[in-house]
């Protein structure tokens, strides 16, 4: 007359009852990226990590630091790089650095760091022959704008006004799409000397033709 | 009351007996029983080196965990409390012989975090959590869920929101 169906307790999809602070012990001891996991897996533990005092810097603490790292690896890629070196009696490898500064926090202080992450970004491309990308959009959507005048590079590059990525001298074009070898770079470059491009629209590329000697415009993808 | 010096002299050559919820007693040194800070409090307040009451009731531990965790305590007897760090610390590393007393059974080590919470043993606590948190650690939330047997309690919408949130977990 009755048929039972096999069930399963309710009881057994539940985390094993432990209060709330020994929770918290136990997320402290995670690190923060197995916290950030721990902290999708279920609602109480998201609850914990968002309500414990300590569990919360430590997501916002690593939050900062990876948008930090990222804004680093925009700005230097060449300090993000891991080398190791092999040798017979030694190996040293030089790992990824992540800037020790803060996070930014007013209007004015947003500024005052634009210009001094602008200018050292200015001696970071004049030492290097090798760099590839300046601005990016990334960039332009935390400080709302590019360059602001036209700068010339150790190796001939150079970048214009408002200019949300630049071309390599190694022929890669990291921002946008396309690709140059380092002979059209050359014509491009000289040709960009005498030949700035008429249009200066911030979000666009502006890349040189060399056979041509004029400036195409490239929208962002 | 006792003083702490009366208190050592007396945890040498007296025995106090522990009961477990099942009504089994188990019999320690005063030494071993007051590595457990609630017991400590409770010999002092009582003055219990007169001998009055011969047995602790622990109504909410089971004999096979009160066992481990006396196991535990005549084990780490003699370790300095000063040596160790109970702050808690990230790493979460777990001694063998410790790791091979709690052993895998969830259950059970949820037990014996609970029991040593009610006992106030820091370093068991410690080495509970610590083997917990092991458990959770290098994991995808999906395998969490699994380990742990729980439900999925978020709606597609809280977890597309945080899966965008944290999409640069997946860059390392």
């Amino acid at each position: 007359m009755y048929k039972i169906f096999p069930f399963v307790p309710a009881v057994e999809f539940s985390l094993p009852n432990l209060p709330v602070e020994l929770w918290t012990i136990i997320l402290r001891c995670l690190d923060p990226t197995s916290l950030l996991t721990a902290a999708r897996s279920n609602d109480l533990w998201k609850q914990i990590a968002q309500g414990d005092p300590v569990l919360r810097k430590t997501i916002k603490d690593q939050r900062v630091l990876e948008k930090r790292r990222r804004r680093e690896e925009m700005l230097s890629p060449g300090l993000l790089l891991s080398i190791t070196r092999d040798g017979p009696n030694a190996t040293k490898i030089v790992r990824r650095q992540v800037p020790a500064r803060g996070p930014v926090t007013t209007p004015e202080k947003r500024k005052r760091r634009h210009n001094k992450d602008t200018e050292l970004l200015r001696k970071k491309i004049m030492r290097s022959q090798r760099f590839i990308i300046i601005i990016s959009k990334q960039y332009k959507a935390k400080y709302g704008y590019g360059l602001s005048k036209w700068w010339q590079f150790s190796s001939g590059m150079v970048a214009a006004p408002r200019t949300q990525s630049v071309v390599g001298d190694d022929g890669s074009d990291v921002c946008s799409t396309g690709h140059l070898d380092s002979a059209t770079l050359e014509m491009t470059t000289s040709a960009m000397r005498h030949r700035r491009p008429r249009e200066c629209d911030p979000g666009d590329d502006y890349v040189g033709d060399a056979a041509q000697g004029t400036w195409t415009v490239r929208p962002w993808r | 009351m006792l003083e702490d010096g009366d208190l050592s002299v007396v945890s040498d050559t007296k025995t106090i007996g522990l009961k477990s919820c099942e009504g089994e007693i188990f019999t320690v040194s005063f030494r071993v029983a007051t590595m457990s800070n609630t017991i400590k409090n409770m010999i002092e307040d009582l003055n219990l080196e007169d001998g009055i009451i011969e047995e602790v009731p622990l109504k909410n531990i089971s004999s096979h965990t009160l066992k481990k965790i006396i196991e535990y305590c005549e084990y780490h007897v003699d370790d300095d409390p000063d040596d160790q760090d109970w702050e808690f610390s990230t790493p979460t590393t777990v001694s063998d012989w410790d790791s091979k007393l709690i052993g895998t059974d969830q259950e059970e080590i949820f037990a014996l975090i609970l029991a040593a919470n009610f006992l106030d043993i820091p370093s068991l606590l410690d080495v509970g959590c610590k083997t917990v948190a092991n458990m959770i650690k290098g994991k995808e939330p999906e395998e969490i869920r699994k380990i742990f047997n729980i439900e999925n309690d978020f709606t597609p919408e809280e977890e597309e929101e945080m899966r965008a949130e944290y999409a640069w977990l997946k860059d390392d």
